[in-house]
């Protein structure tokens, strides 16, 4: 059924159905992407961590610790 | 003539050049582009084999001169004859002065570049006028919360995530690099690579 054969209400209430759909599909884009990065971030924490040597690591342990 | 060395480092604004390990000249990246501007002109002449006068440039108390002699280029101190080197020295030399200079220059203007880099985000154009992070990182935040901008485009919703696609290359060691990324991330992650470290490789 074409929007033109629709009544004035319906369209607002399919609007706002539209709406709030578009709303939560764009939260959950946005919840993807902030776990896409947080999981490259850890890929590439891990690669940075195989380069360090053991005294590197240690003193970037101490270092992070003291940041809490 | 011993083997000699020469580079061009930069702190922040300040470009320098660096003889054999010792600081020659420091000075700020409007000199450096003029400097490189002078080694450019010479390194023409000297390959041309044209007569040009000797270009003279200050910074502070330092005096730098430039010319050309029997096919090489001169680079003169306080009097004192620091380097000579054929043009295809010299000309490796002016375009790492360039480098450095534009890098200073982007670091001087930051303020602007960001507000300018904010501008062309807000208004759709993906493109980056600076791979600097810092500067890129402040453009972004511009283009969510600078009122005037907002208020000027507002078609853009400020919790959009905004972002310019951009090429680096990164230098920095392992360790100061997995230090900067963890201080950017969320306590609970930080402690998982915290737990990484305490691994072992």
């Amino acid at each position: 059924m074409s929007i033109q054969n629709k009544s004035t209400e319906d369209l607002i209430e399919l609007r706002l159905a539209l709406q709030e759909d578009t709303r939560q599909l764009r939260d959950e884009i946005r919840a993807i992407s902030i776990e896409l990065d947080r999981r490259h971030d850890m890929d590439v924490a891990k690669k940075l961590a195989a380069d360090l040597s053991p005294a590197q690591r240690e003193a970037l342990r101490n270092e992070l610790a003291q940041q809490g | 003539m011993p083997i000699q060395t020469l580079s061009v480092a930069r702190e922040k604004t300040v470009v320098a050049l660096i003889l054999n390990g010792r600081r020659v000249m420091a000075m700020p990246w409007q000199t450096a582009d003029e400097l490189r501007l002078a080694i450019r002109e010479q390194t023409r002449a000297a390959r041309a084999g044209t007569v040009t006068a000797e270009i003279t440039i200050r910074s502070g108390s330092a005096v730098l001169s430039v010319r050309h002699e029997g096919g090489l280029v001169l680079l003169i101190g306080d009097g004192r004859l620091l380097i000579d080197m054929p043009p295809i020295i010299a000309e490796r030399l002016w375009r790492s002065i360039l480098v450095q200079a534009r890098k200073a220059e982007e670091v001087a203007k930051a303020g602007q570049i960001a507000l300018d880099q904010a501008l062309l985000i807000r208004s759709g154009a993906f493109f980056g006028l600076t791979d600097h992070p810092v500067i890129r990182a402040e453009a972004i935040k511009e283009a969510g919360h600078n009122r005037l901008l907002r208020s000027a485009i507002p078609s853009i919703r400020s919790t959009e995530v905004f972002g310019v696609p951009v090429v680096s290359h990164e230098t920095r060691s392992p360790y100061l690099q997995l230090r900067d990324l963890a201080a950017r991330m969320p306590r609970d992650q930080r402690r998982a690579v915290l737990a990484t470290l305490a691994k072992g490789p």
